[in-house]
C-alpha cells in the first residue's frame, strides 16, 4: 500500500512541499492485475482506496469477478472473434453438458441448495451465500474466491483426482488458502512444502502445474490422499517470483481452474474415457509468449535480481 | 546515430544488455522535487525557424519524460491539473513576457466498463486541451483553442488500426491533431518520439561520454515524449517598433528569448473517496530554456530552487552565476584540477594560456585584466558599453562567454566576432557570426528570427549549429575572406534557438571547454601569438570530440510539428528486441537466460547499413541465425558453423536491403530454434 498526507502545500521558493494531515492510502495490491486487468477504468481509483477489509461489505466490484471482462474475450458467442490471440482461451458453455459458465449464464447456481452440493463448500449451511449469491453470476464459485478468499480444502476445491467423474465428490486435495476475512489479498498457506527452484517439476505456471500433475502424473494422481505435488507453494498459493501470473490468471478466466476439478471442457462428453480434450490442452499450453524474468533471480535473500546499471540499460 | 565510434573490441560488455530497453537513468528528470512529478517535468525546448515555412517560428517544447511506448493500460499523457507555459519576450525594455501560451489539458472516459485504453472505437483518458494567450504579460488571457485535440497513445496496430480500435492509422490521427489558433497560430499537443538524443547512461556515469569501455548508446532511443508544439508568424512575434523586414542578418529587433514552465495550484488535497481537489496560488514547479542549464551547471543543492525561479528573477536573483563564470563541468577539462579524472573529456581542455596571457581556467581571471583599459573600449567588454555584466570581477573567468550564451544572448559587437579578419586581436573587428542578445533576464532559448534557414538538406547543414558555422566562417574560402555579415550555414542552429538536431550535449561540452574564446580568437595553449595557424592540435580535439551519439534515433518529419510519430507500444521499441520462444508446457525449470546454449544480441538495432551479432555460447553447439523479412520470406543466412564455448561477434551488412522490419532467428545444430529477434532497418 502507498499512502500520502492529505494536503500538500507546494512552496513557493523551491523547498520541498509540506504535508500535513491525515494519510490517505493512494495505491494498494493484493493478487496481481487485479486492478490492471479485471477492475475497469471508472473504478480503478476507487478501488485503490480501498482496503481488502472493506470489501466485506462494499461488494460493487465483486460483479467484475462474477462476469469479468476477459471473459468477453474469451467466448465465441461475445466478443471472443475480436481476440484472436486469446482464441486457445475459450470458456465452458457447457460442461458435462449441464453447466455454463459464460457471462451472464448461471453456471453451478443450478445446483444451489440441492442434496448434490449438501456438506460442499456450494453448501449455504457450510458457507452461507458466498459461493452461489445468485443466479447469472457464473463466476462466484472461481474466480470471485480466488480472489476474494482464497480457496478451502473442501469438495468439489479438490482435484478431480478419484472423483470417478463426479465434481462434487472428493478428489486428490491441492490447496488450502482459504482466508474469508475480506477482499484482494495474496493468500499463502504456509504449511505448504516448498518446490525446489532446480526441481525438474518446478514449473512458473505454479498451482496450474500442481493441478496437472495431481491429475496426470503417477505419482500424484493414484489416490485422493494429500500429497506434496510440486507447485503447490505456487500462485495462487501465494506468490513466487517466477510465477508467470499473466498466464495462469488468463488461464483461469479461461475456466482451467473448473476444469481441474471436474468441470471439463465441452468437448469432453460425460462418462468419457479421457477429460484430457483439446480444448484443455488448448488453455493448458495457451502462453503469451514472455514466460520468464529477463533476468535470473538470486539463489538467497532478497532473491531479486540485481538493478540494471545506466550503462547498461538500452544497449 | 553515428557509427563510426562504435569498437568491435568495446561491444561485447554493451550487448549483452541488449534485450532490456527499460530502465534507465534520466536525463530530464533534472532536479529532486520534478523527478517526483514527472507530469509536470519539462524536458526539453526547441525554437527554430521553420524550414519550410521560413516566415515563421516554430517552437516545441517536450514535458512528460522517459516514457515507454508499452507503457499501459494508462498511457502517458499531460496532466489535467498542470499549466503548460511558452513564454516569449522581445523587448528587454519592457518587463516579463510579451507572449505568454497556456496549454491545460481535459480528460474523458469514453466507455468506463473496460480496462482497455482504446476499444470499440472508444477512447478512454481521451485528452483535449485549451489554449489561452496573453499578450500583457499574463495580466490577462484569451482563449485561442477550445477543445484542441491530443491523438491517442500509439498502443498498437490493434488499438489504432483495427476495427475493434479506431480503425484508422496514426500519421492521419497525428495530421488531423493539427489545428489553427484563432490568432493564427498553427498548434500541435501529442505524444511524439523523444527527439533529444544523449548517452544519458555514459554522461551521468562522472562523465563517461564517449565511453571508456562501452558502446555509446543513445539512452532516450525508443522513448516517448509529450510534446506541445507553435508554428508562429514571425511578424506576430516581433517587438513593438521593429521593422517590418530585418535591416540585416544579425537584426537586434529580431530576437527573441523563449522559456517554458510547468506550474500547479499550490494545495493539492487528497481524498479518502474520490479524486483529489487543488486549490490555491500557481506555483512554478519547472521550467527550461536553455538545455542542460539545470542538469549539468546548477549543482543539485539549487536545482530545485533554479526550477522555482523565472529568467526575470534572475536579473536581481544572482547567487547562481558562479555556476557559469566558473562551471563545475570545467573543473573536469583542466589537468590542474579534476581533468585527470575524466578520460573521456580529454580532448576537451580549457584555455589556462591563451595567446599566453589569459588563463580561462576555474578560478582564474581570465580577461579581468583587460577592464576599464584602452584595449576594451567601445567593446562589450567596456563598462560604458554593457555595464559590468561581463567583466564582473576577478576570479570569474567564464563571465565573458558562458555567462553571456546562456543569461543574454550574444551581440555582434567586438569581441564576439569571429577571429576571421581580426588579424590575430581578438579584440578586433571580424566576421559577425551571431546576434542574440537580449539582456532581458536570465535563463532562456535566444533566437534571432532575421537568421535565414538553413536547408536540412544543405550538405553544409550540420547538428554542430553555431559551432559549424564557426568553423565555415574561419576556414571556408567562401565565408572567410572579409568581415562582411554573410549568411553561414548554421547561424539559425543552438545556441541561436536550437533545433531538433542540433547535438546540443556535444556543442554544450565543447563550449566549456573554450570552444566560443577559441572562435573570437583567444585560441588555445598551444598556439603561439604571431603563429601561422591558429587551427591546432587542441582546437582539433575539441572541435571533433563527439558524445558518439549525434543524432536522434529515428528521423524528423519535414513538416510541422517534424517530431517523429511516437513509438508504438507494439513496434520495435516497444518492450524487449529480443524475445524467447522456447519454453514449453507444463513449464520447465529454465531460470533465466544463462542456461540456453546460444545467447544472441546485436548492435545497433535499429541499424542503418550494418548490425553486429554477439553469441555468447553457453555449450558447445552448431549455430544458424536465418534472417526473413516481415512478410516470413527467407532473407540470408547470416552465419552457420560449429562454435565452441565463449564469445563471438558477427556482422550483418545489410546495406541492399530496403528498410524495414526483419526477424532473426536463431537455431541450434538439430534445427530447433532457440531465439527470436526483431531487426528495424532505417
Amino acid at each position: 500500500m502507498g499512502f500520502c498526507k492529505a494536503i500538500q502545500t507546494l512552496q513557493t521558493n523551491g523547498e520541498a512541499p509540506v504535508s500535513t494531515g491525515n494519510w490517505v492510502q493512494v495505491s494498494r495490491l493484493g493478487m496481481p492485475l487485479t486492478n490492471e486487468a479485471v477492475i475497469p477504468i471508472g473504478q480503478k481509483d476507487f478501488w485503490n482506496r480501498l482496503t481488502p477489509y472493506d470489501e466485506i461489505t462494499e461488494t460493487t466490484l465483486d460483479e467484475y469477478f462474477y462476469n469479468p471482462e476477459l471473459a468477453l474475450y474469451m467466448d465465441d458467442a461475445l466478443f471472443g472473434g475480436a481476440v484472436p490471440a486469446f482464441s486457445a482461451l475459450r470458456i465452458q458453455r457447457n460442461s458435462l453438458q449441464g453447466f455454463d459458465f459464460g457471462n451472464g449464464q448461471d453456471g453451478l447456481y443450478a445446483l444451489k441448495g440441492s442434496p448434490l452440493v449438501a456438506g460442499t463448500a456450494l453448501d449455504d449451511a457450510v458457507f452461507g451465500t458466498l459461493l452461489l449469491p445468485a443466479a447469472g453470476k457464473p463466476r462466484s464459485v472461481d474466480l470471485w474466491p480466488i480472489f476474494h478468499t482464497g480457496v478451502p480444502n473442501v469438495r468439489p476445491y479438490q482435484l478431480a483426482t478419484g472423483k470417478n467423474g463426479d465434481p462434487l465428490a472428493a478428489g486428490k486435495p491441492f490447496i488450502n488458502n482459504f482466508l474469508p476475512n475480506g477482499g484482494d489479498m495474496l493468500r499463502l498457506n504456509m504449511a505448504v512444502p516448498v518446490t525446489d527452484r532446480t526441481d525438474p517439476k518446478f514449473s512458473p505456471m505454479g498451482i496450474i502445474n500442481a493441478a496437472v500433475l495431481g491429475l496426470t502424473d503417477p505419482a500424484y494422481n493414484q489416490s485422493t490422499a494429500i500429497q506434496a505435488i510440486p507447485n503447490m507453494d505456487g500462485f495462487p498459493n501465494g506468490r513466487r517470483l517466477e510465477d508467470d501470473v499473466t498466464a495462469i490468471e488468463l488461464q483461469a478466466v479461461a475456466g482451467a481452474a473448473l476444469a481441474a476439478i471436474g468441470l471439463w471442457y465441452d468437448d469432453y462428453t460425460v462418462g468419457g474415457t479421457n477429460p484430457v480434450t483439446p480444448d484443455l490442452v488448448n488453455v493448458l499450453t495457451y502462453r503469451t509468449g514472455v514466460n520468464q524474468n529477463d533476468k535470473a533471480f538470486k539463489t538467497t535473500f532478497p532473491y531479486v535480481a540485481s538493478p540494471w546499471s545506466g550503462t547498461e540499460a538500452g544497449q | 546515430m553515428n557509427f563510426q565510434y562504435i569498437k568491435q573490441g568495446l561491444l561485447v560488455i554493451a550487448l549483452w544488455s541488449a534485450a532490456v530497453s527499460a530502465s534507465w537513468a534520466s536525463s530530464h528528470r533534472e532536479a529532486p522535487l520534478v523527478s517526483n512529478d514527472p507530469l509536470a517535468d519539462n524536458v526539453d525546448l526547441y525554437a527554430f525557424r521553420s524550414p519550410d515555412n521560413p516566415n515563421t517560428i516554430t517552437i516545441i517544447a517536450t514535458y512528460v519524460p522517459m516514457q515507454l511506448p508499452q507503457g499501459g493500460p494508462n498511457y502517458f499523457s499531460f496532466g489535467q491539473n498542470v499549466r503548460y507555459e511558452i513564454h516569449i519576450d522581445n523587448d528587454a525594455s519592457v518587463p516579463g513576457d510579451e507572449i505568454t501560451y497556456r496549454f491545460t489539458f481535459q480528460q474523458v472516459n469514453e466507455d468506463p466498463t473496460t480496462f482497455f485504453n482504446i476499444r470499440l472505437g472508444k477512447q478512454n483518458l481521451k485528452t483535449t486541451y485549451t489554449l489561452e494567450k496573453s499578450t500583457n504579460g499574463g495580466a490577462s488571457f484569451q482563449v485561442i483553442v477550445q477543445n484542441g485535440i491530443v491523438p491517442p497513445p500509439n498502443i498498437g496496430d490493434r488499438s489504432i488500426g483495427s476495427a475493434v480500435g479506431l480503425n484508422t492509422n496514426y500519421t492521419t490521427l497525428m495530421n488531423d491533431a493539427i489545428g489553427t489558433a484563432t490568432t493564427g497560430e498553427t498548434v500541435f499537443c501529442g505524444t511524439s518520439d523523444d527527439p533529444f538524443f544523449v548517452d544519458l547512461g555514459g554522461i551521468f556515469d562522472l562523465g563517461d561520454a564517449p565511453r571508456q569501455n562501452g558502446t555509446p548508446t543513445d539512452g532516450l532511443a525508443c522513448m516517448n515524449v509529450s510534446a506541445i508544439a507553435l508554428q508562429i508568424p514571425i511578424s506576430s512575434l516581433l517587438k513593438t517598433g521593429a521593422p517590418a523586414t530585418p535591416v540585416n542578418i544579425l537584426d537586434p529587433n529580431y530576437v527573441i528569448g523563449v522559456w517554458a514552465s510547468a506550474s500547479r495550484q499550490q494545495i493539492r488535497t487528497l481524498s479518502s473517496t474520490g479524486d483529489p481537489a487543488y486549490s490555491g496560488n500557481w506555483i512554478q514547479v519547472s521550467r527550461l530554456g536553455m538545455p542542460l542549464t539545470n542538469e549539468a551547471v546548477i549543482p543539485i543543492g539549487k536545482k530545485d530552487f533554479w526550477n522555482s525561479i523565472t529568467p526575470y528573477d534572475e536579473i536581481t536573483e544572482t547567487t547562481m552565476d558562479g555556476y557559469f563564470f566558473n562551471p563545475e563541468l570545467g573543473l573536469y577539462m583542466d589537468d590542474a584540477l579534476f581533468g585527470g579524472a575524466v578520460p573521456a573529456f580529454a580532448p576537451l581542455r580549457i584555455q589556462r594560456n591563451s595567446l599566453q596571457g589569459f588563463d580561462f581556467g576555474n578560478g582564474q581571471d581570465g580577461l579581468f585584466a583587460l577592464k576599464g583599459s584602452p584595449l576594451v573600449a567601445g567593446t562589450a567588454l567596456d563598462d560604458a558599453v554593457f555595464g559590468t555584466l561581463l567583466l564582473p570581477g576577478a576570479g570569474q573567468p567564464r563571465s565573458v562567454d558562458l555567462w553571456p550564451i546562456f543569461h543574454t544572448g550574444v551581440p555582434n559587437v567586438r569581441p564576439y566576432q569571429l577571429a576571421t579578419g581580426k588579424n590575430g586581436d581578438p579584440l578586433a573587428t571580424g566576421k559577425p557570426f551571431i546576434n542574440n542578445f537580449l539582456p532581458n533576464g536570465g535563463d532562456m532559448l535566444r533566437l534571432n528570427m532575421a537568421v535565414p534557414v538553413t536547408s536540412r538538406t544543405d550538405p553544409n547543414f550540420s547538428s554542430l549549429g553555431l559551432i559549424q558555422a564557426a568553423v565555415l566562417g574561419l576556414t571556408n574560402p567562401a565565408y572567410n575572406q572579409n568581415t562582411d555579415i554573410q549568411a553561414i550555414p548554421n547561424m539559425d542552429g543552438f545556441p541561436n534557438g536550437r533545433r531538433l538536431e542540433d547535438d546540443v550535449t556535444r556543442i554544450e561540452l565543447q563550449a566549456v571547454s573554450g570552444a566560443v574564446l577559441a572562435a573570437i580568437g583567444l585560441w588555445y595553449d598551444d598556439y603561439t601569438a604571431g603563429g601561422a595557424n591558429p587551427v591546432t592540435p587542441d582546437l582539433l580535439d575539441v572541435l571533433t570530440y563527439s558524445t558518439g551519439v549525434e543524432a536522434n534515433d529515428v528521423a524528423f518529419n519535414t513538416t510541422f510539428p517534424y517530431l517523429a510519430m511516437p513509438q508504438s507500444g507494439t513496434g520495435a521499441c516497444g518492450g524487449s528486441l529480443v524475445t524467447s520462444t522456447n519454453d514449453g508446457f507444463p513449464g520447465g525449470g529454465t531460470l533465466g537466460f544463462s542456461q540456453k546454449p546460444v545467447l544472441m544480441k546485436n548492435y545497433p538495432n535499429p541499424f542503418s547499413a550494418q548490425t553486429t551479432f554477439t553469441f555468447q555460447v553457453n555449450r558447445a553447439t552448431k549455430i544458424n541465425l536465418r534472417i526473413f523479412d516481415l512478410q516470413g520470406k527467407f532473407v540470408s543466412e547470416v552465419y552457420q558453423g560449429f562454435r565452441p564455448e565463449g564469445e563471438f561477434m558477427y556482422d550483418w551488412n545489410a546495406a541492399g536491403l530496403p528498410p524495414g522490419m526483419y526477424f532473426a532467428y536463431l537455431y541450434d545444430g538439430n534445427g530447433q530454434l532457440l531465439q527470436t529477434g526483431k531487426l528495424l532497418k532505417q
